[in-house]
Formats: C-alpha cells, structure tokens, sequence
C-alpha cells in the first residue's frame, strides 16, 4: 500500500508510468498513455492532429469565429482582393466574406467526414466479415459485388448515384460512403479469412458458439484496429470527393458555404480574382494533409505488425 | 473394461478435394483420413501416434465435428453423431473437448482469459453469472493457475500458463472425452512433464477419457494404455501398450520405436531407422501405403492392401507380415 501512495504524489504522470498497475483502469489508461507518448514523438502526426483540433473548434464556435454573416451579400464590395477593409481573405463574386464562408464550410465537411466515417467502415466491416465467414457462394456473391464497385473511378461513381438520387449534401454523403465501403470490406474479409482458420475459434466452436456469436464477439474486435487506420487514411480522399460532387455542382447546393462548391464559383474568375478559388482550396489541401498526417501517426501506434514503433 | 466403448468409430473417412482449373472442378481426393475402425473405452487413454501429416489432427477434428464426415460413422455414448442435426450437435460437444496443440494459436489474443475460458458456460447459460465466474476461479486454481489472473491478456502469460488455461476452458464444460492433439509438443520439454502429470491427475479426479495424439512415442509410453498407430491416414497397428512396445508387428511401429532417444545408446540394437519422405497422399500406388519405405516389403505388398489381423487379444496390425501369424 505504502508503494500505491508514494506513486500518487510524484503525479499523474508517475501513476500511468508505473509497472505494476493497481487497477484495470488504470491499466487501460496507462496504455492509452503509452500510445499517446509515441504519436507524440511522431511530430507530422501532431501536426495533423493539432490542425484537426483547429478545424473541430472552427467548426464549434462559427457563429463567433466569423467576423461577417456568409449569406450576406454586398454586390457593391464584390470580389475585393485579400487583405482588403475588414475582409481577410476577400470577398467573391456576390459580395460575400470568404474567410466566413470557409468558417462555416468547415461544419459542412466536419458532417460530411463524420457520417461517412460512420457508414462505410460499418457497412464494409459487415460485407467483409460475413463473406469471410460464411465463405462459399455468399462469399463469391459479395465479393463479385465489392469487385463490381472498385471496378469504378470513385469520383465518377459518386457521380452516377448522385444523378441518380439527386443533388444535395445528404445524397452526396450517401454516394460517397456507397463509394467508400468496397475498400474496408476487402480488408475485413482478408482479417476474417486469417482469423476464421485459427484454433481459437475452432475452441469457441468447440464450446458452442454460433456464427453470430464468434463473427460479432471474436471476429469484429480483431479487425477494428486495421481499421481505424484505414478511416483516417481515407478521409483525405472523401473530403475531396465531397468537394468535387460540390465542384461539379451535385454535393452541397448554394448558397451552402461548401468548400468545393465555392472553388466552383471562383472558377470563373480565377485569372482576375484568384482569391476566390484558391483559399477554400486551400483549406481543402489543409484538412486533407491533416487526416493524412493523422492516419500515418495512428497506423504507427495501432499496428503492431510494422514493428515497436522504431 | 467390458463396458459400452464411449467413442466407436467404424470406417471413418475424411477426404480433402483437389480442385484445379478456372472452374475449381474436383480433380481427385486427399484421403487425410482413411476407413478407420477403432473404439475408446470409457476411463482409459488411447494413444493416437503417426508422423507430421499422416491425419492425426484432421482425424481428431473430424470427431469433434470441426470438419466435414465423407464415410463411415462416429458413436459417441452409443448415439451416431454423423447423422445428428447441428442443435443435438452443439449439445453433445459439451461432452466432447479439445485441448489444443499451440497455446499460442488457440486462444483469443483480445479477450481475458477469464472471459475465454467462461465462454463456454455463457454460451450454454450455465448457472448464474456469478455461479460462473466463481466456476471459473475454481478450474483456474484445479489446473494450477491463481484465480487473480483470470483479467489479464493471453500475451502476459507463459506458454506452459497458456496450455494450462486451455485446458481449463476444454475441462470447465465438464466434458467425458477429451482430444488432446499433441498438448506438449509446443511446450519446453521442462514443462511439458508438468502438463502431463497435470492431466492425468485431472483425469483420475474428473473420471476423463482421452484420445490422446502425439507423434513422440516416449511422450506417449507414459500417458496411455493402448495405442494406435497412425500412418498415412490408416490405422496400421493398435495394441496395449506393453504389448505394441514389447511386440510391434507393424515395420513402421517398429521404426517409429527404434526412434526414441535411448538413455544408454551403447546397448541397443540395431536400429531399423526408415528411409524416404511420405508418398504423396493424392495418389497413391495400389496395395499398402507403406510399400515404399517398408524394409521388408514383398510383392504382395503391392497389389493388395493389407487388411486388419488380429494376433493375439488386442492387438491389431494391418501388415501381410501377420497374416500366418
């Protein structure tokens, strides 16, 4: 006991530190320390994470961010160049502040990165591990599916649903994540197919358990971790999906401050007034780099397979 | 030892399909385990002994019902599980346990192994959950582990802890007939006589069957009362076990004796140490399996195989040696 107390006053830090943890909290926190310690070592992927954070609060306190309404339209101040009076970045073609409309475009993509990160790893994780579980004919059918979707340039798939669907930032999330689920279901059932073989689910056989049970209890766990990795490194990708269904006129609709839709806009002047398409992409360029950055730090920390994080 | 056999195979088989071509059609069969006959009494140790790939696993699989039946039948407590739907099934594997080769593979990497070892007890909603848990600290602490250890990861463990846990899973289902294929053979040879003794202690406490498999013939020698000799998906000689070490019949058996290490190796005879790989499984030549590694093999050997002859009580050897004695 006395051992636990002297910990607890060197600090918090001593007490994730230490080896012989007293609690499974602890235990699990301790862990998580350790992996945070590395990551944080990796400074790109700090780099990545701080600009994300950045993006969240951006995303959080708009209304008190943006120094102008991004609806609001001025003709008169129209298209007036960065660092003019009181617009940092300038304004577009109908008057309107860019740096607000980015601020607010930034609720836009955050939705658009968080719902597909929702769907698609989801829908991928079930098709993949039910194929790789089941195997046989079910497994050809799914497959030849998810082969019949990667068959397909993302973008120019994401294309075709929204036509279908109709335009509009919620169909334009569905196409995406439609588009984004082949590659996590590949990875799933390749998991599943190494898993399923080994002696530990033959032993939870052995006991009883259905394939409910060993797909949900004992499959799933095993291939959340590949993954994560997986989602953060995709991000970049479904954001600029998102911004080319917008560029093209079929994701988010205007007024909508949505980042791809704005370089559209600013398309048309982008020899006189390159402001206007150049900063939202740049924020597109930003957060993308970010996600990357994010996802290669993450992969470094979650993986176990590329090594003790050298 | 009169009583009903617990297990009873009669000409069990399981055949592997070799599939090629763009339409995967099967072009032959891998008989990974051959018409085999034998029975396991209640209470005793039947040793199952063959070299890397003669089946032994696939054979201990197939019983448990881990893989698919082609011919033949398996009697477990007189009632055919070949036939039996997957529900009477899922019952019936209560009774039956394995108990794994690798500690390392078989268990759940992400889960406690608490939580692994009561799986079992869940799945069939045995008793209350505390009932089980207090269930499980009382196998932890039967197969020599502290029960504290029961919240922590496979990782942290040992590979004798690790086969230990393993063996508290198989025997927590309170099971009659246990597999167990090749327990030690993964294990330091320092630990591998505390996991041995360990079972057979349990076996006498819990009142256990074992089909026991091993390819080491001494691991074998001190755990068993009747062995069987596995080779190329046969049964080529079954005996007591005295009886097969004093008396082999089969050349193989005899090979495979010849193999252990002996303690004083100045005094032992000499050694008919076989020579050759294993022919391949998918086609093999008419007659014996083992013409072509066989010492004394006769011409006969090749156009017939050898059916099963029983000299003398038990003991049962399918060689054409046998057949005048």
């Amino acid at each position: 006991m006395s051992d636990i107390s002297t910990t607890e006053t060197v600090g918090w830090r001593a007490w994730l530190m230490t080896d012989a943890p007293g609690s499974r909290t602890q235990a699990r926190l301790a862990s998580l320390y350790n992996g945070w310690l590395s990551f944080r070592s990796n400074p790109m992927a700090m780099a990545g994470l701080v600009i994300l954070l950045g993006l969240l609060f951006t995303a959080a306190f708009a209304p008190l961010l943006a120094p102008h309404d991004p609806f609001y339209q001025t003709l008169a101040n129209r298209l007036q160049p960065p660092l003019s009076d009181g617009h940092l970045l300038g304004t577009d073609s109908l008057g309107r502040d860019i740096l607000s409309r980015i601020i607010y475009g930034s609720r836009i993509t955050l939705q658009i990165v968080f719902l597909v990160a929702v769907i698609a790893p989801v829908a991928g994780l079930l098709v993949g591990t039910i194929a790789g579980y089941t195997g046989g004919w079910l497994d050809v059918i799914l497959m030849r599916i998810t082969d019949i979707f990667l068959a397909f340039p993302r973008l120019v798939l994401a294309l075709a649903f929204v036509a279908a669907l109709g335009a509009g930032i919620g169909n334009a999330i569905l196409a995406i994540s439609l588009t984004a689920w082949p590659p996590y279901a590949r990875i799933a059932r390749a998991e599943t197919l190494t898993i399923r073989n080994s002696d530990y689910i033959s032993a939870i056989r052995l006991q009883g358990a259905g394939p409910l049970r060993i797909i949900t209890k004992h499959i799933w766990p095993l291939c959340i971790s590949s993954l994560i990795v997986r989602v953060t490194l995709d991000m970049a990708g479904v954001i600029l999906a998102a911004a080319g269904l917008g560029f093209l006129g079929l994701g988010a609709q205007p007024p909508s401050p949505e980042w791809g839709a704005m370089i559209s806009e600013g398309r048309k002047f982008i020899l006189d007034h390159w402001w206007v398409a150049t900063m939202p992409g740049l924020a597109i360029f930003t957060v993308s780099l970010a996600f990357n950055l994010l996802g290669d730090g993450l992969r470094d920390v979650l993986d176990p397979k590329s090594g003790e994080g050298s | 030892m009169t009583s009903q056999p617990l297990l009873s195979l009669r000409g069990l088989s399981a055949y592997f399909p070799i599939k090629s071509g763009l339409m995967q059609k099967t072009t032959g069969w891998i008989k990974a385990v051959d018409d085999i006959t034998f029975d396991v009494k209640p209470g005793e140790t039947l040793g199952l002994v063959g070299e890397s790939g003669c089946g032994k696993t696939t054979l201990s699989r197939t019983i448990l019902g881990l893989r698919a039946v082609q011919s033949g039948s398996i009697r477990f407590d007189g009632e055919d599980l070949t036939g039996m739907s997957l529900r009477d099934l899922v019952s019936k594997r209560r009774d039956m346990q394995l108990i794994f080769q690798d500690p390392n593979a078989s268990l759940d990497p992400k889960r406690r192994v608490g939580a692994t070892v009561r799986a079992g007890l869940d799945i069939h909603r045995i008793g209350t959950v505390r009932e089980r848990d207090e269930r499980v600290a009382e196998m932890f602490a039967r197969v020599g582990l502290d029960p504290s250890l029961r919240n922590r990861f496979p990782h942290e463990f040992s590979g004798g802890q690790r086969q230990r846990i393993g063996i508290a899973r198989a025997l927590i289902m309170k099971p009659r007939f246990v597999i167990c294929d090749e327990p030690v053979s993964a294990l330091d040879v320092s630990v591998q006589s505390q996991v041995l003794n360990l079972l057979k202690d349990l076996q006498e406490e819990l009142n256990l069957t074992y089909l026991f498999v091993a390819h080491n013939l001494a691991v074998v020698e001190h755990m068993v009362d009747r062995v069987a000799v596995m080779y190329l998906g046969r049964i080529v000689e079954l005996a007591d076990r005295d009886e097969l070490f004093d008396r082999p019949q089969h050349p193989y058996t005899k090979a495979l004796i010849d193999a252990i290490p002996a303690a004083t190796p100045a005094n032992r005879r000499h050694r008919a140490l076989l020579k050759g790989d294993i022919p391949s499984p998918a086609n093999l030549p008419p007659g014996c399996p083992f013409q072509a590694r066989c010492p004394s093999v006769m011409s006969k050997c090749k156009e017939k195989m050898p059916p099963d002859f029983v000299t003398g009580g038990n003991h049962r050897v399918a060689c054409w040696l046998a057949e005048d004695t």
